[in-house]
């Protein structure tokens, strides 16, 4: 029995294993990976690393470019730029994950829920997720902040809102192929209940392509968060963001680069490291490329 | 026979095509007819066979048995209740009764979870017993099924088909039902494999005097299998009688052709009768008169005009054919082929 048990338990482990080199053979996916793993360290231990704090003015240092003092030089108010934007990921980073996780629950059940009961349910509530979708996620973000006032909390939510259709999509399709599958036909016979069905065995099922969308919307979300800053609807001052660093610094592009340069980089970072990462599981995920 | 637990009485079922939206405001419609007036019943400890094509509305009866679909009209009585009026702890109570295995074993489990949960799941389900009591019956239905209680820890994807069905009939034993419907439960495995779960059905039939409902197009199967049989063609009962007499003489001129189209082990062994030509027509437009007649060989002007009636045509069978005293060649001979099918049912094979 406990020989048996080990060898399953080492064949997960092969499973596993198998599926991260199918991963790992994917350079660009490995290269986001890391990108990742530095933005979420940085991110963590933002003030263990930062040298001064994000808000602290210096008005002896105004708008100097980067030194060993001030390696992303300072701005317009003598603040350490490599601060700020260390904190600014703090932010942003808070935002986005609150954001995706409101728009993975509110999605998932919605979808699931269409596409296993099907019928009318499923037409009530995707022909509503169609008219959210129908709105431009920016758009529709700006809409709801002018209507619930410009906060941190407030941006999350409304990226909550704004991505809820595409989660909804993805488990209702998934949802509704995997309906018509024995197993599935099999526990209805059973009596097993509706909950139980949706959330045990389709939700288990699906969560292969649920995962793609959670690392794809969160380069979004970061982008989006970042452009409602920029605009000045989103993270109010005085806490650090890297989309208003952005704003502030486009006055000074000609006589300070690096006050939107480093912002602009940093913002980068994340958005390109998801995307590889989503596009890296994306295919390793998809059945027609196991036997590679 | 003992007591019915299954009566299933006039059952029909109509599909609805083109119900989409412009289809419905144009009354552009149709119907099509699955099930058509489908009566027989299953005793306690016994096996019906429903035989018949693709398309013949097999399936479809065993959906309706376990409520998928309901029924257009007719009835579904289980130990003398109407299973559609059936709800909450009545309609369990039934789910717990009333199981089902089904015919490709490797999407009946589902691929995340370990043997031993999808085992267990019905007990979950439908008793209080805890995990440790719940790995002790599932290590019991393994042995009861002839696995290693070790496959317990296993996904789906380590077992082969037939023994993924093992697990799927352990999980359909798990709590005790007294009615398992079998729809085409071999179909998917190899013939070595197909003749070790058939065996294992009937010894736990024996053993638990369970009743089946087997549903399948493999007449050897079927023979093997099951007390009485039952034909199905285009949704209706043709013919149906107990499985050594219909399979010695069938009176229904289908039931002759399908029999005739079963391979033969040995080549000089020729079959009477004529192998079925043409093919299923579409039940969205069905012949006129009885379904079966532009295929039948015996077919009269009487057949394009009139369906015939599932009738008694001599003890213990009946059949839907204007012309069964025809089928079968040597006319007047069939209470004495019955006698013969009762003394050497194993001349076949």
């Amino acid at each position: 029995m406990t020989t048996q048990t080990q060898k399953t338990t080492e064949r997960n482990e092969s499973q596993l294993r198998q599926f991260a080199a199918n991963f790992i053979e994917n350079k660009l996916a490995v290269v986001g990976l890391f990108l990742i793993v530095c933005v979420a360290l940085v991110t963590v231990f933002a003030s263990q690393i930062a040298p001064y704090s994000p808000t602290a003015q210096n008005y002896n240092a105004v708008l100097e470019g980067p030194s060993m003092a001030h390696p992303f030089g300072t701005d317009d108010l003598g603040r350490d730029i490599f601060s700020r934007v260390l904190f600014g990921y703090q932010t942003v980073m808070t935002i986005t994950t609150s954001g995706v996780v409101v728009a993975f629950i509110l999605g998932t059940v919605t979808g699931l829920t269409a596409g296993y009961r099907g019928g009318r349910i499923d037409q009530l509530l995707m022909r509503s997720v169609d008219v959210l979708m129908a709105f431009p996620s920016l758009i529709l973000a700006l809409a709801l902040i002018a209507a619930l006032g410009p906060s941190k909390w407030g941006v999350a939510l409304v990226l909550g809102i704004a991505y809820t259709p595409i989660f909804a999509r993805v488990a209702r399709s998934e949802a509704v192929s995997l309906r018509e599958e024995q197993f599935i036909k099999s526990l209805e016979v059973r009596g097993a209940s509706q909950p139980r069905i949706m959330f045990r065995h389709i939700l288990p099922n699906a969560v292969g392509p649920l995962i793609v969308t959670v690392t794809l919307q969160f380069a979004f979300g970061i982008l989006t968060t970042a452009t409602l800053s920029f605009l000045g609807v989103g993270v109010q001052p005085p806490d650090p963001s890297l989309g208003r660093m952005l704003t502030d610094g486009k006055d000074y592009l000609d006589t300070a680069w690096w006050f939107s340069v480093f912002p602009g980089i940093a913002i980068m970072i994340p958005v390109i490291g998801f995307n590889t990462i989503g596009d890296g599981l994306r295919d390793t995920f998809d059945p027609k490329q196991v036997n590679r | 026979m003992t007591a019915p637990v299954l009566e299933v009485d006039g059952l029909s079922k109509q599909f609805t095509v083109n119900s989409g939206l412009v289809s419905r405001l144009f009354g552009n419609t149709q119907e099509v007819t699955a099930v058509r007036d489908v009566s027989f019943e299953v005793g306690r400890g016994e096996t019906l066979a429903l035989v018949g094509e693709s398309g013949a509305g097999k399936s479809t009866v065993g959906n309706i048995i376990t409520r998928v679909h309901e029924p257009s009209s007719g009835t579904v009585r289980y130990r003398g209740e109407d299973l559609h009026s059936l709800t909450g702890e009545e309609l369990m109570e039934y789910r717990q009764s009333v199981q089902m295995v089904f015919q490709d074993p490797y999407s009946s489990l589902d691929p995340r979870y370990k043997v031993g949960s999808t085992v267990a799941e019905p007990l979950k389900i439908h008793t209080e017993l805890s995990k440790d009591e719940r790995q002790e019956r599932v290590a019991e239905l393994l042995e009861t099924v002839n696995l290693d209680p070790a496959f317990a820890n296993r996904f789906p994807h380590e077992l082969s088909g037939g023994q993924l069905q093992r697990v799927s009939i352990a999980t359909a034993l798990s709590v005790d039902p007294d009615f398992i419907i079998l729809d085409e439960p071999v179909s998917a495995l190899d013939v070595s494999v197909q003749a070790q779960i058939l065996n294992l059905l009937m010894r736990l039939q024996r053993e638990r005097d369970l009743s089946y409902l087997f549903i399948s197009h493999d007449l050897s199967v079927v023979k093997h299998l099951s007390d009485r049989v039952a034909v199905m063609y285009l949704g209706e009962i043709v013919e149906r009688g107990e499985t050594a007499g219909l399979f010695e003489a069938p009176v229904h001129p289908y039931t002759e052709g399908l029999l005739a189209s079963v391979p033969q082990a040995n080549p000089d062994d020729h079959r009477r009768g004529q192998r079925l030509t043409g093919e299923v027509p579409s039940p969205i437009d069905p012949p006129s008169g009885c379904p079966f007649h532009p295929r039948c060989d015996y077919a009269t002007d009487e057949c394009t005009e009139m369906n015939p009636a599932l009738e008694d045509v001599f003890a213990g069978r009946d059949a839907a054919c204007h012309n069964w005293e025809e089928v079968g060649g040597e006319a007047g001979a069939r209470p004495d082929a019955v006698t013969v099918a009762e003394e050497s049912p194993e001349s076949e094979d």
